[in-house]
C-alpha cells in the first residue's frame, strides 16, 4: 500500500494528474469497519486536455513506462489493482475539491470526506451503497450539518429523508 | 418488538462494529487482506458463488 501510494503521488509530482482522492470501498473503510474489497478507486483530475477522447491515456502511458500491467479497468500498481476515475458529476467533483490530506503507511495522501462519501452513496443508491450508508450512519464520525449542506447543494435532501424513512 | 435477548445482542454487536470502525487504517488494510484470502478460498470451493468469473487476487503488499 505504501509503495502504491508513493507511485500515485509521483504522478502528482510529475503533473500527470493535478489532483486525486481515494474513493470507493477503501475510502469507506477509512471511516467504518472494513469488509472485503479487491481494488483501490481513485478519483482524479487531469492536467492535460491534449487527448480529450482518451483522458486517462497519460496515466496508462506512465504505467507502461513503469511496467505496471493493466487488467480490465485496473492498473496493477505495486501489487494493488487501482481504478482511475474522472469526477463524473458535480457532487463527485465537489468531493474531490474538498478531499482531505491524511497520512497512512507514513505517506501523505488524499481521501474523500465522510460526508461526501455518504452523499455519493445516497446519490448512487445501489443496494451495496444503501447498506454502507446505514453503516456510516451508525459507525462513522461525521458532521451532520456538513452532510445536510452537501445534500442541499446537490438536491439530495428529499432522497435522504426517504432513505431514512424507509431504511432506519 | 425486540426481546431483551435481541436488544442485548443488538447492543453488543453495535459496540463491536463501532470499535472495529475505530481501528487504524493500517490495521483495517491488514484485515481486508485477510478477508480477501477468505473470499478467494470460498470462491474456489464453491463454483456457484457470485463473482467467481471476476479476476480477483489478494493484494501483494509489503507489511510494515
Amino acid at each position: 500500500m505504501k509503495k502504491t501510494l508513493l507511485a500515485i503521488n509521483s504522478m502528482l509530482e510529475k503533473g500527470i494528474i493535478s489532483k486525486y482522492a481515494i474513493a470507493g470501498g477503501i475510502a469507506h473503510f477509512y471511516y467504518i469497519e472494513p469488509s472485503v474489497t479487491f481494488d483501490l478507486d481513485l478519483v482524479v483530475s487531469i492536467n492535460s486536455e491534449a487527448n480529450s477522447l482518451a483522458p486517462l491515456s497519460q496515466i496508462y502511458d506512465w504505467a507502461k513506462e513503469r511496467n505496471y500491467p493493466s487488467e480490465g479497468e485496473h492498473l496493477i500498481i505495486e501489487g494493488i489493482p487501482v481504478q482511475f476515475l474522472l469526477a463524473y458529476n458535480p457532487l463527485v467533483s465537489d468531493g474531490l475539491d474538498h478531499a482531505v490530506q491524511v497520512t497512512v503507511f507514513e505517506v501523505n495522501t488524499f481521501i474523500f470526506e465522510a460526508e461526501y462519501l455518504m452523499a455519493i452513496m445516497l446519490q448512487t443508491g445501489r443496494p451495496s451503497d444503501n447498506e454502507r450508508l446505514i453503516r456510516f450512519l451508525s459507525e462513522a464520525e461525521f458532521d451532520s450539518d456538513k452532510l445536510n449542506s452537501i445534500l442541499e447543494k446537490h438536491n439530495l435532501m428529499n432522497k435522504y429523508f426517504n432513505f431514512r424513512e424507509r431504511r432506519l | 418488538m425486540k426481546t431483551n435477548f435481541q436488544q442485548q445482542l443488538f447492543e453488543s454487536k453495535s459496540v463491536y462494529h463501532k470499535s472495529q470502525a475505530k481501528k487504524s487504517f493500517e490495521e483495517k488494510i491488514l484485515d481486508i487482506i485477510e478477508l480477501q484470502k477468505l473470499s478467494i478460498e470460498m470462491q474456489n470451493r464453491n463454483p456457484n458463488r457470485p463473482g467467481r468469473n471476476k479476476k480477483r487476487f489478494v493484494w501483494e503488499m509489503e507489511i510494515g
